[in-house]
């Protein structure tokens, strides 16, 4: 399976899994110039973007872990950008990431959702 | 010198509007082409490397100029473009063509603005919350963009004009009364995007 393969599997595994889980999707793949945000939804009065991180098992480190402070500073920026161009929106909001590991054959091993993994500070 | 700040559009923010345009016009003063206004939302926070080389147009060498149109042109949530030609300009006056072509350029932010920083003016007939600031394009930022949207966007249009009403050295001077400009308008008479409303240009039509 191709990197980008394993990305949209990865995407596509954990848009089910937030629907599951209550969030409601309002649009993936949002883009501006200074970035991208795999899934913003609405989850219990909250405004959440949401990075999904996927990995094969045997590559180094966990999924959340690849997260560096420079996609963390773009994720920030792109959804300040959301909540300038989109209105009626919750007045809180939050990034999370969902990571997602797929074992050698692409089969789901690993799924599992962290709350507020960007923090404002 | 002093920088353009965020004063005004941290006061905006923290009444709840987050989609501030700053509005400024170009080429007011010159005899001759179209009065250009633009009108910009800017991102919040902007955390750009240009953003402390962002000042009044004027103030900048037209290669900058040139440099931060594009910057601002990549990074801005909305840019919109009016413009008001020579004829709109004798027809109403300078004052209400500048005001029509900052309506224009209002109208096309998508999506729309919630309130409006303006240079030195109001617009009345729009109905947003609006602030109009003396020497807006030195000390606000947004406004500061909105003028170099405008100067950049004039100064193209007048470098076109040249070719279509050449000898009157129209992308060198972009239609301001300098001293060539009115010695090739005494030499030509006026052309066809002459304000003929404006004093120099009505006094070469008398003669």
């Amino acid at each position: 399976m191709k990197r980008r393969d394993t990305g949209i599997l990865g995407e596509k595994l954990a848009r089910a899994f937030l629907k599951q889980h209550g969030y409601h999707i309002l649009e993936t793949n949002y883009r501006c110039p200074q970035g991208e945000i795999d899934i913003v939804a609405k989850h219990k009065g909250f405004l959440v973007f949401i990075e999904v991180r996927t990995k094969k098992s045997l590559e180094f480190g966990s999924p959340e872990e690849s997260i560096t402070p420079i996609k963390r500073e773009r994720m920030k920026t792109t959804a300040s950008h959301y909540r300038q161009t989109h209105d009626n929106l919750p007045p809180l909001w939050r990034i999370d990431v969902v990571a997602v590991e797929l074992d050698q054959n692409g089969k789901l091993s690993r799924i599992e959702l962290i709350e507020n993994a960007v923090s404002e500070a | 010198m002093q920088k353009p700040s965020f004063t005004e559009e941290k006061n905006l923010e923290a009444q709840g509007y987050h989609r501030i345009a700053g509005v400024d016009e170009a080429g007011r003063g010159a005899l001759a082409g179209p009065v250009v206004a633009a009108a910009v939302i800017l991102p919040c926070p902007i955390e750009e490397p240009w953003f402390d080389q962002i000042e009044d147009s004027k103030q900048l060498s037209p290669t900058k100029r040139e440099l931060l149109f594009h910057n601002i042109h990549q990074i801005a949530i909305s840019i919109g473009i009016g413009i008001a030609d020579n004829e709109i300009i004798d027809a109403q006056g300078i004052i209400k063509a500048t005001r029509l072509a900052m309506k224009l350029a209002i109208n096309q932010l998508s999506p729309p603005p919630q309130s409006l920083l303006i240079d030195y003016m109001l617009l009345p007939e729009v109905k947003l919350p609006q602030k109009g600031i003396t020497n807006g394009d030195k000390l606000c930022f947004s406004i500061a963009c909105a003028s170099i949207m405008a100067k950049v966007t004039r100064d193209h249009l007048m470098i076109e004009l040249d070719r279509v009403y050449p000898g009157y050295g129209l992308a060198q001077h972009k239609g301001y009364g300098t001293e060539k400009h009115l010695s090739h308008l005494h030499r030509l008479g006026p052309s066809p995007i002459h304000r003929q409303s404006f004093k120099p240009v009505r006094n070469m039509i008398e003669k």
